[in-house]
């Protein structure tokens, strides 16, 4: 350790304990909240959709191991799907992809993704034929 | 000159993208980040773990939670590096494809989960504050209307605050659209379905609106309202859309045929959404039928026609406040053309337009329109950070009540109010902040830890000290134990985390403000570089933060800083003082400042420097190219 590391840790031991790390601040500054030249980009980066499709394998993993109730299932999607710019998930095909992808990470058992894919697509079969390519597509790997 | 400079830098930034690219070929890695002190929101400094474009970072929150954040690596180190001008120590570690993907699926899951988990204390919230409100407007039985009226996502396309429908003539997208409703269901489908929803409303209990009573309240009358909008083919509410006559909105014809084609695609996914098994179908039809409208008035006219986007979190900033800054301004207005230029590119670049690609579009639609007018007219600007989604609330007090006595209603609050209890508890058991054991630094160690344990045993809590460390060193290439040996200050678990991981490379990313002296003193006098910019009075690259504490002098490089640090001092105390008799006129803004100037300048005296100035807005042309914030390997 250097002289002047020596003296640094004792300091910041007082201003860690004073302070800490880094404190969530929702004031924002005035480029951030303008511009937001970063976090605008995600919706619709290159990588778009496979982020997406990502988020919502995680969702689907995280939320069956914790066994929550089905409608927080459906509530907690919209909420992922907002923040990839889409109100409608339906609509999107990523989405059952990606849910199938979660249930196969989860170790389904393929009766189990058929009841899964079957509630949360209403029976459409074009839907549940999504969630089984998603989940076909990890067990593959 | 500048421009012979950042033709360099881009160059420079594109050698080392590709020489990235190159290692990133070679062998996976994540990245141990560790940001300096300064004052704000993180004095002792801070840490995160970025996987490609992804950061991950823990950050503490009122009342002593630590939770963990999800940003783009651009945006992480906009905010630190630049706005809080911080300098970045980069550790590479280099991890094979497995342990990559171990790692960025544990935190994102528990990135997620977490957001799962502060969800079910924020619905439980709304439960006991919509009970709390029908028991204030119920003398007996609850059939008043809440005074205020209840926010309804969505509905502020098609409604006004208050009771009542909108006038005026059928909007005929919506009469088409539900024409086409009227064909495929029935043609008594929307009155009955508004019918069967003001049953639900009139009998929602607790106990029957799955997991969360206010939510299910607010769908339902989201989805009513959505119904009566189609039913009656209401026209979008004034001010609600943007509808310009500046020909930058023109349309090309192939704009045009594109958003048509979206249109026609929506109006399908709009008659689907009525047969959805989702609980929250309301919102999504309100904004599409809104969109819808907008869309179809676009093709009609030739201008680009679209919602309004901004939302209850937008802050307004009056002319006021940013009166004197003209450059800034319009450098943040080239910025949103340039965001908008590129989102309206997407619409014709081939293959199918996504809703998440149309939002784009739309978000940057609004940002661009915001300051153009804002700064053409003089009037407030909406900010807002991220994308933009259309969400306009309507406060609705014509709503359908669920029919609960007082002594139901009493029964269903104490209900309420017992579970958010009990969830605050087990959050803040789960998710304690703690400065030593339970940090923004410990907690990435023990998330590290946890996701190989899980990989070498199948769940964390099962794995022994031996097989925990064993896997740790297997992925990592080393273990380091959290919160032990002063590890948890950001700055020794750099030296930690570059002694004991596979650190394959590492770099200091120079604050922003250092970074733009070193190539001041590149290219002009050194010495009257050092005068000129080493104080607040004459500085052109730090300009008076309001958020920053009063002092005179930067000390972040030089030798001399406790004498420096001393004259800082007393340039708090003569602040503190200025202050206290300002106090009745500033509302201890001064006084503040000056306090916490004498703070921040007293480690000076003993050589060490921690405020380093921060800023309000970083200049496009200032900003580093993304590739130069990766490790150069």
């Amino acid at each position: 350790m250097t002289h002047r590391a020596k003296h640094a840790v004792p300091v910041m031991l007082l201003l860690t304990t004073a302070i800490g790390c880094s404190f969530s601040d929702s004031s924002e500054s005035i480029s951030k909240s303008i511009s937001s030249p970063f976090e605008s980009s995600s919706a619709s980066s290159p990588g778009g959709t496979e982020a997406y499709q990502n988020d919502v394998a995680d969702y689907t993993y995280a939320y069956v191991i914790s066994a929550g109730q089905a409608d927080t299932f459906l509530k907690g999607l919209a909420s992922v799907a907002e923040r990839h710019g889409i109100t409608n998930w339906e609509a999107d095909d990523a989405t059952y992809v990606g849910i199938g992808q979660g249930l196969s990470k989860a170790k389904f058992t393929q009766t189990q993704v058929e009841v899964f894919a079957k509630n949360v697509s209403g029976g459409d079969a074009k839907k549940v034929q999504l969630v089984q390519q998603g989940y076909d597509s990890v067990k593959q790997k | 000159m500048r421009f012979t400079a950042r033709l360099a830098a881009r160059a420079s930034a594109a050698v080392l993208l590709l020489s990235a690219a190159v290692q990133a070929a070679e062998q996976r890695s994540i990245e141990y980040l560790s940001v300096e002190a300064n004052e704000g929101g993180s004095s002792g400094g801070h840490a995160a773990l970025r996987f490609d474009d992804v950061v991950y970072h823990f950050q503490h929150h009122t009342p002593g939670l630590l939770r963990l954040h999800r940003e783009e690596a651009d945006g992480f180190l906009f905010t630190y590096r630049l706005l809080q001008n911080r300098g970045i120590a980069v550790s590479r570690i280099a991890v094979s494809d497995d342990t990559y993907t171990r790692l960025r699926d544990w935190f994102n899951r528990r990135y997620l989960t977490e957001g799962m988990q502060f969800d079910a204390l924020d619905a439980v919230s709304g439960d006991r504050a919509l009970v709390e409100l029908l028991l204030r407007d119920s003398n007996g039985i609850s059939t008043g209307a809440p005074a205020g009226g209840i926010a309804l996502r969505g509905a502020g396309y098609f409604f006004a605050d208050g009771a009542g429908e909108a006038s005026g003539a059928e909007s005929a997208p919506l009469v088409e659209l539900r024409r086409r409703v009227q064909e495929f269901y029935g043609k008594d489908f929307l009155q009955q379905r508004s019918a069967e929803t003001r049953i639900a409303l009139t009998q929602l209990t607790p106990a029957n609106s799955g997991s969360s009573f206010s939510r299910r309240y607010t769908d339902l009358m989201s989805g009513l309202l959505a119904l009566t909008a189609l039913q009656h083919a209401l026209p979008l509410q004034p001010g609600s859309f943007h509808a310009l006559a500046n020909d930058a909105y023109l349309l090309r014809d192939e704009e045009r045929s594109a958003l048509w084609a979206f249109a026609a695609r929506l109006a399908d996914e709009l008659v689907g959404l009525l047969h959805s098994p989702r609980p929250d179908w309301g919102y999504p039809l309100l904004v599409g039928m809104a969109r819808l409208v907008a869309l179809h008035e676009s093709v009609r006219t030739g201008r680009l026609v679209f919602l309004d986007a901004f939302g209850p979190s937008a802050h307004v900033i009056s002319p006021a406040a940013w009166h004197g800054r003209a450059a800034m301004m319009v450098d943040l207005l080239d910025e949103a053309h340039a965001e908008l230029a590129a989102a309206r590119a997407r619409l014709t670049s081939g293959g199918t337009l996504r809703e998440a690609d149309f939002a784009r579009f739309e978000s940057a639609s609004n940002r661009f329109n915001e300051l153009y007018r804002g700064i053409g007219e003089q009037l407030d600007v909406r900010v807002q950070a991220g994308l933009l989604l259309p969400s306009r609330a309507a406060r609705r007090s014509d709503l359908i009540l669920p029919v609960r006595s007082v002594t139901e209603l009493q029964q269903d609050l104490a209900a309420a109010q017992a579970r958010e209890r009990a969830i605050e508890q087990e959050l803040h058991q789960r998710y304690a902040y703690n400065l030593i054991t339970r940090n923004c630094v410990s907690e990435i160690f023990r998330g590290l830890n946890g996701a190989l344990a899980e990989a070498g045993t199948g769940d964390a809590a099962d794995a022994t000290d031996g097989r925990l460390h064993a896997a740790v060193r297997a992925g990592l290439g080393g273990y380091i134990e959290p919160g032990a040996a002063l590890t948890f200050i950001p700055f020794v678990s750099t030296r930690a985390v570059r002694e004991t991981y596979n650190v394959t490379a590492t770099q200091e990313l120079l604050s922003y403000r250092s970074q733009r002296l070193e190539t001041m003193y590149r290219r002009e006098n050194p010495f009257v570089v050092f005068l000129r910019e080493s104080n607040t009075l004459t500085s052109t690259v730090y300009g008076p933060n309001p958020r920053d504490s009063f002092f005179v002098f930067f000390t972040d490089a030089v030798p001399t800083r406790p004498l420096l640090g001393a004259v800082n001092v007393a340039a708090g105390v003569g602040a503190g003082a200025v202050g206290l008799a300002a106090l009745p006129f500033d509302g201890g803004s001064t006084l503040v400042a000056g306090v916490k100037g004498v703070l921040f300048s007293l480690p000076e005296l003993a050589f060490l420097n921690l405020r380093k100035g921060t800023f309000d807005y970083v200049e496009r042309a200032y900003r580093p190219m993304p590739a130069v914030a990766f490790p150069a390997g």
